[in-house]
């Protein structure tokens, strides 16, 4: 049914101007219309709402206290280990003594955020890290404070991906109020993590 | 000036005429380069340049001065004297085709009464600086480079000549600037079918012998790195690139002269600076059709390339300058 290449010469051309007419109008719808690239650094792109950039370490807005309990939950999760973080033992809460992330070989894959606890790792709406130098990229707590004062947080935290990722709760008043118990003792447990 | 003699006077008027042209069009060539980084750019759904200048009007001035500053590296191993020759012979020829161009009615270097005959044999001999370099270069990419230059430049001129003297069968004459007023009734492009055919084999020849894009096998960036010119930098590389560009502006203005009128258009008759505005618009269209096309396509084989201009584009070119002679004869016969 179909022609082959070879078969006219007639319409070996026919097919040949419309293949040139049709690459020749996309170029030109594009010189018309408007560029998709922007000024980058003049006008930034907005960021998508759960955008997976920078990371940054949360602190308590009154106390100006940190979030991080040293728990080293995203210490374990981090695929590729670039997360070290020292506990301190303290009498009402824990804290991190140290916590380094080497941003350098970090994968962006979200899951520090997913794991933690207390809200305390979140990713920034910025990819604003160039560095001419790579020991910039080695983040310790202060710098991972300042990245948090100065990008825009993205939408997710690790108790709202919890809540989003969790199935429906099924209607079932004696765990509920268990499970509201239980929930007294520990700072901010998994919401529903084993749900039977 | 009436202590000089006349020949003197009129070598002085050459040389000063000669001098604000070529002036004239290296300034083009660094403004040319501009417009089509922004053109191609728009092409590709990009701003282009920017940042030199208000929206990068400065960004020619930028690159010729950063193109001064660069190191100029000779390979160890090149032929040094044709390797330091072959910028001048490539850019010589390059320059020279501007000087039978009539801008406008008496405003040129030269209005030869073979003036085609001069653009076509002077912009056939960029090749000779082109396998200069290339040779010269002493570098496997440089001399592939070069042999597909010659292969297919010389495939391209012949049916570029033989396209560029339909208009001189219509014209009846081989002085550009008879070609130009001919077309005062009727742009040669208009002429169908024989205008009109001969202006697309001419932008498809003019494709080919400036090595843009469907035929740049030369300097095919993905296998030869820049071609022939690898090896030059710093102002070497300069003169090269600019003999390129004002080769292709030649092309575009004779491309404009021998099928859109040239001068031809509202209030050309009054002055000569009106005729010389629409010239360079039309060659500007040109250029701007051929930067298009370019943008437009991917590279072809170099067999397909050399396929294109033996079994086709020569035939084919060959068969219109044929019938547009028995047209003419026809016509010229007929009253």
């Amino acid at each position: 049914m179909a022609r082959r290449l070879g078969d006219s010469f007639w319409g070996d051309l026919y097919d040949l101007v419309r293949a040139v007419g049709r690459a020749m109008k996309v170029t030109l719808v594009n010189l018309i219309r408007r560029p998709v690239t922007v000024h980058y650094p003049d006008t930034v792109r907005p960021y998508p709402d759960r955008y997976r950039g920078l990371l940054a370490l949360t602190y308590d807005k009154e106390t100006g206290e940190e979030n991080c309990i040293g728990c080293r939950l995203c210490e374990y999760i981090c695929p590729p280990q670039v997360i070290k973080v020292e506990m301190l033992k303290a009498e009402k809460r824990n804290y991190a003594k140290t916590f380094t992330l080497e941003l350098y070989a970090c994968e962006f894959c979200e899951l520090c955020v997913q794991v933690c606890p207390t809200d305390a790792i979140i990713m920034m709406k910025s990819f604003d890290m160039s560095t001419s130098d790579r020991r910039e990229l080695l983040l310790d707590k202060d710098r991972l404070h300042q990245i948090g004062l100065k990008f825009e947080p993205s939408w997710a935290t690790g108790n709202l991906l919890r809540d989003m990722q969790t199935p429906p709760k099924a209607p079932r008043p004696e765990a509920e109020s268990k499970a509201g118990a239980e929930a007294g003792k520990a700072p901010a447990g998994k919401a529903g993590g084993g749900a039977e | 000036m009436q202590y000089l003699p006349p020949l003197a006077v009129e070598a002085l008027h050459g040389f000063i005429v000669a001098f604000i042209v070529l002036n004239v069009i290296i300034g083009m060539v660094t403004y040319v380069t501009l417009l089509e980084r922004k053109f191609a750019a728009r092409m590709q759904s990009r701003i282009g340049p920017y940042r030199v200048g208000p929206h990068g009007l400065l960004q020619p001035i930028a690159d010729a001065v950063k193109l001064m500053m660069k190191e100029d590296v000779v390979p160890r191993q090149a032929d040094r004297s044709v390797y330091n020759l072959a910028p001048i012979v490539f850019l010589v020829p390059c320059m020279l085709i501007f000087a039978t161009l009539p801008f406008a009615p008496g405003l040129g270097i030269a209005d030869l009464n073979i003036g085609i005959l001069f653009f076509l044999a002077v912009s056939a001999m960029e090749i000779v600086g082109l396998f200069m370099g290339g040779w010269g270069s002493n570098n496997k990419y440089a001399l592939l480079s070069a042999m597909r230059a010659v292969n297919q430049i010389i495939s391209y001129d012949l049916p570029f000549i033989f396209v560029a003297l339909v208009p001189v069968l219509f014209a009846g004459s081989l002085r550009l600037s008879d070609i130009a007023a001919a077309q005062s009734s009727l742009w040669y492009v208009a002429w169908f079918p024989f205008g009109t055919l001969a202006f697309f084999f001419y932008i498809v020849a003019t494709l080919a012998a400036e090595n843009r894009v469907p035929f740049d096998i030369l300097e095919a960036e993905s296998e030869l790195v820049a071609g022939f010119r690898v090896e030059y930098s710093g102002m070497k590389f300069a003169l090269i690139q600019l003999g390129e560009y004002a080769h292709m502006i030649g092309t575009s203005f004779l491309g404009a002269l021998l099928f859109l009128g040239a001068w031809d258009g509202p209030w050309a008759d009054t002055s000569p600076w009106w005729g010389a505005l629409w010239f360079l618009l039309k060659a500007m269209f040109v250029f701007l059709l051929v930067t298009w096309i370019r943008w437009s396509f991917v590279r072809i084989r170099a067999d397909q390339i050399l396929a294109i201009s033996w079994k086709l584009l020569l035939p084919a070119s060959l068969l219109l300058l044929m019938a547009t002679a028995l047209q003419v004869v026809w016509r010229s016969a007929n009253g």
